[in-house]
């Protein structure tokens, strides 16, 4: 017959023990996988704030290939010598940037944000329908130095493809994203291909969130091929 | 003694564990760091593979692409073959393939605003955020001021021209072939004179 009173201390004992495990395990998983707030060192002490933020410069005038390819530019050199020729050229805080303009060696930024090699992410198609940055990126016009605003895992993209309305934000003024069709016809420079399968591949999954009307701003993909759920649309 | 002392310590750390973790789950605050976490499995995460922008050890000049060959003609669009003082052959060669439809002047616009507002503001007059906005310290240089879009010699010289400007440069504007491809430079030149007839509007 056991007693009443060791009964409860083991019961105790063995609610905290799982407490710790489980919060543990939480913040490893925060720690190790979901990595927001990492905020690595640059070599230039550039600041967001005061070119996006005060300045009120568009994202897509520096990182403009995300516009119109998968992957979105780190800024060259050149491109930030287009007003740094001449505008506080003498400054300490530039003077990387003069050595590398001078001896044709790029300058070589620590990356913040950075996709597994195993999945791909392609800016030009969420750009075009006209997700706004910060949905990913947070507020960067606010950050003085760049951190990682949300978990690049494969839950938060899930998530945003399967409820867009509770995490996409559409196209803002100050990210510069062209709302109207891309599309210039007399020159036919850009070419959008649609195709058209009867039967959609495995991993399908149509939600009636389509109907939103919260969407109405967002062109969503609403081809076949490109469905939300689709393996091949992040795996090689 | 020994069990009650252990009860407490499992107990303070619970606690602090859950909250914690509770607080960094809603966001409440928030951890910065510099150097990045160990990976449990990162053999897929980092592939032997070349990715944009990233440094290869395998080429001398650590790029991991390589340029294209000598004359290469891009796949789109081409190459701007003058050079910033030719514009007199220039002015024979190119010829605006657009015309100013709504369409044209929304691209135009959208490309005006990223691109050149900085400098030229959103009027066109020259006196954009990078001459007004910008704390000098002392023995800083400033920009010099930019040219005003809408006055009298912009207004007469041809279309040809504004769009060798744009893809050549002029005195200290870089050119911005790099970043805008043909089209657009055309769409930009229909909006800039789009903003000059709105100049002439409000005098």
């Amino acid at each position: 017959m056991a007693d009443s009173k060791s009964v409860k201390n083991t019961i105790y004992f063995w609610l905290l023990w799982i407490i710790i495990t489980i919060a543990g395990f939480y913040l490893l998983y925060d720690y190790v996988i979901k990595n927001t707030g990492f905020m690595p060192a640059q070599p230039i002490q550039f600041s967001h704030k005061v070119h996006s933020g005060d300045f009120g410069m568009k994202c897509l005038s520096c990182h403009t290939s995300a516009e119109n390819s998968a992957y979105s530019e780190i800024p060259t050199t050149y491109s930030c010598m287009v007003c740094h020729i001449a505008l506080k050229n003498t400054s300490d805080l530039i003077k990387p940037l003069n050595e590398s303009f001078d001896s044709l060696k790029p300058i070589i930024w620590n990356r913040v944000y950075r996709v597994p090699d195993f999945a791909k992410f392609n800016h030009k198609v969420h750009i075009n329908s006209l997700i706004d940055c910060s949905t990913c990126h947070g507020e960067v016009e606010k950050m003085e130095k760049v951190y990682q605003f949300r978990p690049i895992t494969m839950s938060w993209c899930i998530d945003c493809h399967r409820y867009p309305e509770k995490y996409a934000i559409p196209a803002r003024d100050i990210s510069g994203i062209f709302s109207a069709d891309i599309n210039l016809d007399s020159l036919n420079l850009y070419k959008k291909k649609y195709y058209s399968i009867i039967n959609p591949p495995y991993g399908m999954w149509l939600s009636d969130v389509y109907e939103s009307e919260y969407l109405k701003n967002i062109v969503y993909p609403r081809v076949y091929s490109r469905g939300n759920e689709n393996c091949s649309v992040c795996h090689h | 003694m020994i069990r009650t002392i252990f009860k407490w310590f499992l107990m303070v750390l619970s606690s602090l564990l859950l909250i914690v973790a509770i607080l960094l789950h809603f966001g409440v605050i928030k951890f910065y760091r510099e150097f990045q976490p160990f990976e449990i499995i990162a053999d897929m995460d980092n592939q032997i593979k070349s990715l944009p922008q990233k440094e290869s050890n395998f080429f001398v000049d650590s790029a991991s692409f390589r340029n294209p060959v000598e004359n290469t003609i891009p796949k789109i669009g081409s190459k701007y073959h003058l050079i910033d003082l030719e514009y007199e052959e220039a002015e024979n060669e190119n010829k605006n393939p657009l015309e100013p439809t709504e369409k044209v002047l929304a691209r135009g616009k959208n490309r005006f605003e990223t691109f050149c507002v900085p400098c030229h503001n959103h009027d066109g007059k020259g006196n954009g955020v990078i001459i007004t906005k910008v704390k000098l310290k002392e023995g800083e240089e400033g920009f010099p001021a930019p040219a005003n879009l809408t006055r009298e010699f912009t207004r007469t010289i041809s279309d040809a021209r504004i769009f060798h400007i744009l893809s050549a440069g002029q005195n200290l504007m870089f050119p911005v072939n790099y970043k805008l491809n043909e089209t657009d430079r055309w769409a930009l030149v229909h909006y800039i004179r789009k903003l000059q007839k709105d100049s002439n509007i409000k005098k």
